[in-house]
C-alpha cells in the first residue's frame, strides 16, 4: 500500500493512457499513484465527468464457467461507473473496488448465480451489509458470485496488487473450490485465456465456520496485462451439502510496501519493538454539517513508548478519533487487530502487513457509531 | 476522587475477587446490574426487575427498571444500599436513568439519606435528593448527579433509587444503571500513572479520568488502568489507558465541548478490550462524575455519550 505522495508526471501519462482505453474512467492500479497526491489533482471524478460513462445495457446472469464470465464484466462496470458517480472520496483511495463493503447493495458487481445482499456485516455495522451465495444441497461445485474488471495499462505491469476479503462459510469447504481470486487478460474486457500469474484463493486447512476470515493472495500484474478480473467464487462443501458464503470488505489494490515510513497519514505500529511491520492508514468522509472529506491524521505513540497502538485525528487535531493496535496471536497463526472509534462519519481504514504484504480493510458507514472491532483473524501471520 | 480508602473495606469484602487496593472510588455493589440487582435492597411496591437494557450498550449487562402503575402517585424507594459513611465527608451521586413519560420533576429519582447510627439505622440526619432536570430526555439515558456532604454525627449513608409515577399521575417505568457514590472529583485534576486530565479548554485539565480492570481470564488479573496522557502530543481532549502492557493501549477516551447545541459535554470511549472495566470521568468544575462500565469476558462497546456531563 503505497500511501506516500508520488511524482506525477508519468503517472498522468499513465492515466490519459488508460481512460482512452476503457472509454470511461474506469480505477485501476496508476490512478491511485495519481489519487493520493496531498494537493488532491488527478481526481479520478473530474475525468469520469469529463468523458462520460457510457450505460450499456447489463448482460444476461445465466449460469456460466468462470473464463466465460469474465467476457461479460467490462460493459457491467461501465454501468457501474454511471451509477455511481459520487464515489470520487471512495476512489482516492488504494482500494479500486467499487462498493467494496456492501453498504447497501451488490452495486458495482457483475453477480452471477443470484448471490444476495446480507444484513450481517464483518464489522459489525448496523447501515452496512456484505454479499452472500447460497449453493443447494447436491449442487456440484461452487462457482463465481461477484466480479469486477478493470483495464490495465502496460506500465502496470510488474506491479505487485493483493487482493483480501472477509469471509464468512456455514460448512466445511471444499478446499480445491476457490473463494475468490485474481485473473489477468490481454484484452481489456477481462476475456479470453487468463495469463500466468492469475492468483486463486482456495479455503486454507484452518478456515473457520461461521466468523468473519480474512483471505489474501498478492499476486503481479504479468507482461502484456490489458484487464484484471477479481472474482469472488462460492467454494461448494465438502461432500456436495448446502453452502453458505458470505463477503465483505474485500481489498484489491497495492500489496504492502515492504517497509512502513510514517508520515501524517501513515502509521507505523509494531510487531516487535521498532520494527515497524504495520502500516496503517485511514479515510473519513461525511455528509454532516455540510460535508468533509479526507485523511486521517497520525498520532503517533512511539515517543511515549506505545509501538503497537496509534492514533487518528479527523477535524481537530486535539479531538483524536480513533485508536488502532496490533496483536500478535501468532500461535494463533493470526495477528489480531482492534480498532476503536469514537465517531460516526464514514471511515475506511487499511493495515498492511509489510512482511506477507497483505492488506486487510475496514469500513464504517456515514451516520452510523463505528462499533468497537476486535478482529481476530485479521492477518495471517505468514 | 482522592477520597477512596474508607470504602476500600466494604467494597473488598463483597467482591472477593477484586484487589482492595485497586478498586475504583465508586462505594456502590452492583453499580452496573450486569446480571441481576443483587447487592441492592429491593422493595416490592413497584416490583424492581432486572432488564436487559444497558446504559453503555453492553449485550452483557443490563439495568435496573421499575414500572409505576397508573394511579399511584407516589414517589417509592425501589432499591438501596446502605454503607458506612462518616459525617463531614463530601460525595458525588450519579446515575443514568431512562424515563418513559415525563415525571414529575418535584419528585426525586434518587437520593441518599444519612443515619446517626452504622447500618442506616437510628434517626435520618439530613437527606439530598436527585430531581429530574428541566431538560431530561425520555427515551434516552441521562446522567443525572448531585454534591452532597453527610451532616457531623452521620454513620451510615442509604443510597436510594426512587420511582414515581408522572407528573399526573400516568404509568411510568423508570430505569437505572451505573450508578456512582464516591469521592467528588479534587477540585484540580493531578496526572498520575492512574488518573488522566483531559481538557475542556486548552490545558485546564478540567476532566479527571480513572479506570479499573478486572478478568477472570487466564489466571485472573486486575487493577487500575494506567493513564497514557497525550498531552505531549498536543493532544488535550483525550488520553489513553493500558492494562496489561505499555505498549498494548486498551481504552481511548475524549470529551467534546457541545455546551452551545446541547448544554452537555459528550464523553467518547473507544476500548479495545473484553475485560471488566470501570471508568469513571469526574468534572472538576462542576464535581459532576458518570460512570461507564463493561462487564468482563465482553467485547467493550464503542460509547458516544451525549448527555454524560452537564455543562454547569
Amino acid at each position: 500500500m503505497r500511501l506516500k505522495p508520488r511524482s506525477t508526471a508519468s503517472h498522468s501519462a499513465d492515466a490519459r493512457e488508460t481512460i482512452a482505453v476503457a472509454g470511461c474512467h474506469i480505477p485501476f492500479i496508476n490512478t491511485f499513484w495519481i489519487a493520493a497526491r496531498p494537493d488532491g489533482a488527478g481526481s479520478n471524478h473530474a475525468a469520469d465527468n469529463a468523458l462520460g460513462c457510457a450505460d450499456v445495457p447489463e448482460p444476461g446472469l445465466e449460469t456460466l464457467k468462470r473464463k466465460d464470465l469474465m467476457a461479460k464484466i467490462a460493459p457491467a462496470l461501465i454501468l457501474a461507473c454511471a451509477l455511481l458517480p459520487g464515489a470520487a472520496a471512495a476512489q482516492s483511495q488504494p482500494n479500486i473496488l467499487t462498493n467494496p463493503s456492501f453498504d447497501h447493495d451488490l452495486g458495482g458487481w457483475l453477480l452471477i448465480n443470484h448471490p444476495t445482499h446480507s444484513t450481517a456485516d464483518a464489522d459489525d455495522s448496523a447501515n452496512s451489509g456484505s454479499a452472500t451465495a447460497s449453493i443447494p444441497s447436491g449442487a456440484p461445485q461452487g462457482g463465481s458470485a461477484l466480479s469486477q474488471c478493470f483495464p490495465l495499462a502496460p506500465s502496470d505491469a510488474g506491479n505487485t496488487v493483493d487482493l483480501s476479503f472477509k469471509v464468512m462459510v456455514a460448512n466445511p469447504a471444499d478446499n480445491s473450490s476457490p473463494l475468490g481470486g485474481t485473473a489477468y487478460y490481454a484484452n481489456t474486457r477481462c476475456t479470453g485465456v487468463e495469463l500466468a500469474g492469475t492468483r486463486t484463493i482456495f479455503p486454507p486447512s484452518d478456515l473457520h465456520l461461521h466468523v468473519w476470515q480474512t483471505l489474501h493472495a498478492v499476486s503481479t500484474i504479468p507482461a502484456g496485462s490489458g484487464s484484471v478480473g477479481i472474482f469472488l467464487s462460492a467454494a461448494a462443501a465438502s461432500g456436495g451439502g448446502a453452502q453458505t458464503i458470505s463477503w465483505d470488505d474485500v481489498y484489491f489494490g497495492p500489496r504492502a510496501d515492504s517497509s512502513c515510513a510514517p508520515g501524517s497519514t501513515l502509521l507505523c505500529l509494531d510487531n516487535n519493538s521498532g520494527d515497524q511491520r504495520f502500516g496503517v492508514a485511514s479515510y473519513y468522509s461525511t455528509v454532516q454539517g455540510g460535508g468533509s472529506a479526507g485523511q486521517g491524521q497520525t498520532i503517533s505513540l512511539s515517543s511515549l513508548g506505545v509501538g503497537q497502538g496509534g492514533v487518528f485525528w479527523f477535524f481537530d487535531h486535539s479531538n483524536p478519533e480513533m485508536l488502532v493496535k496490533v496483536h500478535n496471536a501468532c500461535p494463533s497463526g493470526y495477528f489480531w487487530i482492534f480498532i476503536s472509534a469514537g465517531t460516526n462519519v464514514g471511515v475506511d481504514l487499511y493495515v498492511e502487513d509489510t512482511v506477507t504484504g497483505a492488506v486487510t480493510f475496514f469500513h464504517n458507514p456515514d451516520q452510523s457509531s463505528f462499533p468497537t472491532i476486535h478482529d481476530f483473524l485479521a492477518l495471517p501471520c505468514t | 476522587m482522592s477520597k477512596i480508602l474508607p470504602t476500600l473495606v466494604l467494597t473488598g469484602a463483597l467482591l472477593p475477587c477484586a484487589t482492595a487496593a485497586q478498586v475504583p472510588p465508586n462505594r456502590l455493589v452492583n453499580p452496573g446490574f450486569d446480571a441481576t440487582l443483587a447487592g441492592w435492597q429491593i422493595v416490592a411496591a413497584f416490583n424492581p426487575t432486572h432488564g436487559p437494557a444497558d446504559a453503555d450498550g453492553s449485550t452483557m449487562s443490563g439495568s435496573a427498571t421499575v414500572s409505576a402503575p397508573a394511579g399511584t402517585a407516589l414517589s417509592v424507594r425501589s432499591l438501596y444500599q446502605c454503607l458506612p459513611f462518616s459525617g463531614g465527608n463530601s460525595a458525588t451521586l450519579a446515575f443514568k436513568v431512562e424515563v418513559a413519560q415525563h415525571p414529575d420533576l418535584s419528585r426525586a429519582l434518587g437520593a441518599v439519606y444519612y443515619y446517626d447510627q452504622p447500618a442506616c439505622a437510628g434517626s435520618v440526619l439530613g437527606e439530598k435528593p436527585v430531581v429530574p432536570p428541566g431538560d431530561l430526555h425520555l427515551g434516552v439515558w441521562q446522567n443525572l448527579y448531585t454534591l452532597t456532604t453527610a451532616p457531623a454525627g452521620t454513620q451510615s449513608a442509604e443510597v436510594r433509587l426512587i420511582a414515581s409515577t408522572t407528573a399526573s399521575g400516568g404509568a411510568q417505568t423508570i430505569s437505572w444503571d451505573d450508578v456512582y457514590f464516591g469521592s467528588q472529583p479534587d477540585p484540580g485534576c493531578f496526572s498520575s500513572s492512574k488518573v488522566l486530565c483531559l481538557d475542556d479548554s486548552p490545558a485546564d485539565q478540567r476532566f479527571e479520568v480513572i479506570s479499573h480492570f478486572a478478568t477472570t481470564s487466564g489466571s485472573g488479573a486486575s487493577g487500575s488502568g494506567q493513564a497514557i496522557s497525550l498531552s505531549a502530543l498536543g493532544v488535550g481532549q483525550g488520553g489513553i489507558f493500558w492494562f496489561f502492557d505499555h505498549n498494548n493501549p486498551e481504552l481511548l477516551v475524549k470529551d467534546h465541548n457541545a455546551c452551545l447545541s446541547t448544554d452537555y459535554f459528550w464523553i467518547f470511549v473507544s476500548a479495545a478490550t473484553n475485560v471488566n472495566v470501570d471508568l469513571a470521568v469526574g468534572d472538576v468544575t462542576t464535581g459532576a462524575v458518570v460512570l461507564f462500565h463493561n462487564p468482563d469476558q465482553s467485547s467493550f462497546p464503542t460509547i458516544h455519550d451525549f448527555l454524560a456531563l452537564p455543562c454547569d
